[in-house]
């Protein structure tokens, strides 16, 4: 998955209102960077277990203790590890991704269809920013800086579906 | 780090950028 990752922190901000929008994206997307930024620095890097279920829920523990010693509320440290574990369940619909290191491949592989896996996140998107849109603490109206976010959102997966081949 | 790494964090850091810099502006509190 790809905006729709974002799309789930959005609407969880609904919930996680205190945590800094940039703390529940980076949640969001943490083991994708934990694969990118683990190829620039050596210490950080976990090789292929980013994406396997052990490798998620030590990311989500970390990120969870983070948050925890930050802001001293055991609900948001829970809410950001949940952010984190959201990253693999999301991408077992769009991606085939090991269990755990060579444990059995699964998920549907979206990727393969285009059309499907965008229209999964375009409906992802659409639900996360509804629900973004509700915050009662947004200033009104919240219509047009929603709708550039969501023309942003869209424009990126569609360029990633359809301008790059698939992922 | 190769070319797909760069486009990967160009990829999440342009939208990220653009929801915070909104979010800020949607919750910044009226003087």
């Amino acid at each position: 998955m790809y905006m729709g990752h974002y799309a789930i922190a959005l609407g969880a901000r609904r919930w996680l209102r205190p945590l800094p929008m940039a703390w529940l994206l980076f949640a969001s997307i943490e083991p994708d960077l934990h694969d990118v930024l683990g190829s620039m620095i050596p210490g950080l890097g976990i090789g292929p277990d980013t994406h396997t279920l052990p490798g998620a829920c030590v990311a989500a523990i970390a990120i969870a203790v983070i948050t925890a010693l930050a802001f001293h509320r055991a609900g948001l440290a829970l809410g950001a590890g949940l952010l984190v574990l959201s990253h693999i369940a999301a991408d077992y619909l769009t991606s085939r991704l090991p269990l755990w290191r060579h444990g059995p491949m699964v998920g549907l592989h979206l990727y393969a269809t285009p059309w499907a896996d965008f229209l999964l996140e375009a409906g992802t998107i659409a639900i996360g920013l509804t629900m973004y849109a509700s915050s009662p603490d947004l200033r009104r109206p919240v219509r047009g800086g929603v709708a550039v976010i969501a023309v942003v959102m869209l424009t990126l997966q569609a360029i990633w579906n359809f301008g790059l081949g698939g992922g | 780090m190769g070319h797909f790494e760069w486009l990967m964090l160009l990829g999440f850091a342009l939208p990220g950028a653009i929801i915070c810099l909104i979010h800020r502006h949607l919750t910044r509190r009226p003087r």
